[in-house]
């Protein structure tokens, strides 16, 4: 466990919960009694149907994600010809209830993953997700995703958790997430800081150390896990936690205030946010703003697009929480696929169709989210929609012309919707950062996504733990791209804003502050430090850095700068 | 025993989340109600047979209808078509 990193700050104590997607071994077994078969069979199909229902509504009450898929593995469980061929074979072959099931099920689930059309055969994995919940309760175990019935603290344990995985999974008892993968941009990371929960990614081989129940001492301040930790070991952690939580305390009195510094300058910090259940708790960490929605995780939770009903809705419930947000259009591609739109697969996806690429090729998901939009921002002040990936000026004309198509559209519907739309960019591929100046000629404001930028500056996937030493954010050439960037903007009277994972960390705020930035957006758990130490500094000083540190020749002389600075003056 | 040929013009086919709604309501009647789709026949009330069919845009399928309300059942089970987003042309 090496490599192991911290992705979220924090002491979380509880047992361990290995999530993993495991199937069942499922004995061949005979049955003398054909009728307790069919009430065991009758009892873990209502016990399954209860879990769903369940899911469903919690769901929809979150709004994490689309829930029709629920109805449909309900239907699922409940198929009278499942059932019907289930007890058949229980009555002519004497079988248990959980072999006939597992027999008939997998039947159907090699009839869907032999199809060709691609939406059909990933509902393979919805059948199999079904049959091992009701295999298990068959079988007499629990099904795995029952830590939403979780009545204890707990640390959730994953190899790696996919968006999928984390959207149906329930968090009111999860204290901590460690994963085997990742590092800190991965999903897990990125989801454990919007939630406040501690987290450790990239622990390596832990799996096979433990078992689920163990007791597990996640500290995410010294970067440790402890397996069944002493009683001198968890005194001393609780007394941390206690400390931890009394820092976390002296910040609170920053909630309030909007962020400048000594000298009355003043940079809003944004949060970034991934869906829209995340934006009701932003005015407690103190968020001035959403300088980042990504929509895609409204795409990625469901088996379909989501309609035009549900998205206004999702849109709606971050609107009326927290003002002003910037809402950056689907980017789906790269490491996030979406099944139901059967994409070409790529040799290269992160350099393929994704983000404004994709939305242009898949124009009519592409109309439905701005009219979406357009829609549920009709009664704001405005409606701030930012494209991912552009590279070209050309991806801004024609995305302008779709957006007046869909404006055209609902006009002559006569319906209400946002007229004062301000349209901006993502500045993330090199192209953009290069010809930032002519691009700044045709949207309203820029936003830096570092996350992509380093990796495509530097020609270095960020998910590869062998190339972190180029994923390099205090880098010079990094800095005074950013630099040029923000002076292309500010030539034009448009404002830049910065939403990469660089905003969250202290030393970078700063720089990038003293480098002229308008706006921070970053981890919501990470505004109320950065809004304090800012407070205690001067804009004058902090640019007489930036100058300095563009001069610098590498990322440790970076790092000296910075270091001495603070030294100095804090 | 009644009959009805259609069209589904939805571009997504019969997809889940339709297949699951007209599934559901289907089981509603006690009338035997049947899919036809490239000669293959199945239970309109058992999703995983619809959805086993894979069935494409602009294929042609036929509803079988047998029991004591075949008119009113057929008559329900289109609205249901259509108001579960799929398109579809009678013929």
């Amino acid at each position: 466990m090496k490599n192991k990193q911290i992705a979220s700050k924090g002491i979380a104590i509880g047992k361990a919960f290995i999530y993993q997607d495991e199937g069942f071994d499922v004995p061949k077994n005979k049955t003398k009694d054909v009728k307790k078969e069919k009430e065991k069979l009758k009892d873990a199909l209502k016990k399954s149907s209860d879990d769903i229902k369940k899911i469903k509504e919690k769901s929809e009450a979150n709004l994490k994600q689309n829930a029709d898929i629920f109805d449909a593995h309900l239907e699922m469980i409940n198929d009278p010809e499942l059932i019907k061929q289930t007890e058949a074979m229980i009555e002519n072959e004497t079988l248990a209830a959980e072999t006939a099931y597992d027999k008939v099920a997998d039947q159907y689930i090699e009839i869907f993953k032999n199809m060709d059309d691609p939406y059909f055969k990933e509902r393979a994995s919805d059948i199999k997700d079904i049959k091992n919940r009701v295999l298990a309760y068959l079988l007499g175990k629990t099904p795995k995703t029952n830590i939403k019935t979780a009545q204890e603290d707990t640390i959730l344990i994953a190899k790696d958790l996919a968006p999928s995985d984390t959207a149906t999974l329930d968090f009111d008892y999860v204290k901590g997430m460690i994963t085997e993968m990742g590092g800190t941009t991965s999903h897990t990371a990125i989801m454990s800081r919007a939630l406040n929960i501690p987290a450790i990614v990239g622990a390596k081989g832990l799996i096979e150390k433990i078992k689920s129940g163990d007791t597990i001492a996640l500290d995410a301040l010294n970067n440790n896990i402890i397996i069944n930790p002493k009683q001198t070991e968890l005194d001393k952690l609780k007394a941390q936690q206690k400390d931890w939580q009394t820092h976390l305390k002296t910040l609170n009195k920053y909630i309030d205030n909007p962020t400048k510094t000594k000298d009355d300058h003043q940079i809003p910090l944004f949060a970034n946010i991934g869906n829209a259940e995340e934006a009701k708790n932003l005015k407690d960490v103190g968020a001035e703003g959403v300088g980042l929605f990504r929509t895609e995780f409204l795409f990625m939770q469901s088996a379909e697009a989501p309609d035009l009903k549900t998205q206004i809705k999702a849109y709606q419930t971050v609107f009326e929480a927290i003002q002003p947000v910037i809402i950056r259009t689907v980017d789906i591609g790269g490491d996030k696929d979406i099944p139901y739109l059967k994409l070409d697969k790529e040799e290269n996806p992160f350099l393929g169709v994704r983000g404004i690429r994709l939305a242009l090729q898949e124009k009519k998901l592409f109309k439905t989210q701005l009219k979406a939009l357009l829609i549920a921002a009709k009664d704001q002040d405005d409606l701030r929609i930012m494209l991912p990936m552009v590279a070209t000026i050309n991806e801004i004309k024609k995305s302008k012309a779709i957006l007046n198509e869909v404006k055209k559209a609902l006009k002559k519907d006569k319906k209400a919707f946002q007229d004062n739309i301000k349209l901006g960019i993502m500045i993330e591929v090199p192209a953009a950062a290069l010809n930032a100046f002519e691009l700044a000629k045709h949207v309203d404001f820029f936003s830096i996504g570092t996350n992509d930028l380093i990796q495509y500056l530097f020609a270095a996937d960020r998910t590869n733990e062998n190339l972190s030493h180029l994923y390099e954010p205090y880098d010079p050439t990094l800095l005074s791209t950013i630099s040029r960037i923000i002076q292309a903007g500010h030539q034009e009277d448009i404002p830049v804003g910065l939403c990469g994972e660089i905003a969250s960390k202290l030393d970078l705020a700063l720089i990038l502050t003293g480098l002229g930035i308008d706006e921070l957006s970053m981890s919501p758990t990470s505004i109320l430090e950065i809004r304090k130490t800012l407070a205690s500094l001067n804009i004058t000083d902090l640019r007489t850095l930036a100058q300095a540190i563009l001069k610098a020749k590498d990322a440790k002389d970076v790092k000296k700068l910075i270091k001495q600075f603070k030294d100095d003056n804090l | 025993m009644i009959k009805q040929n259609i069209i589904i013009t939805d571009e997504d086919g019969m997809h889940a989340r339709p297949a699951s709604k007209i599934s559901k309501i289907a089981q509603g009647y006690e009338d035997a109600i049947t899919l036809t789709y490239d000669d293959k026949d199945v239970n309109l009330k058992s999703i995983l047979a619809v959805m086993s069919l894979a069935i494409p845009q602009d294929s042609e399928v036929t509803l079988s209808i047998t029991g004591d309300n075949e008119k009113q059942t057929l008559k329900d089970i289109l609205k249901a078509f259509e108001d579960e987003g799929i398109d579809i042309k009678t013929q």
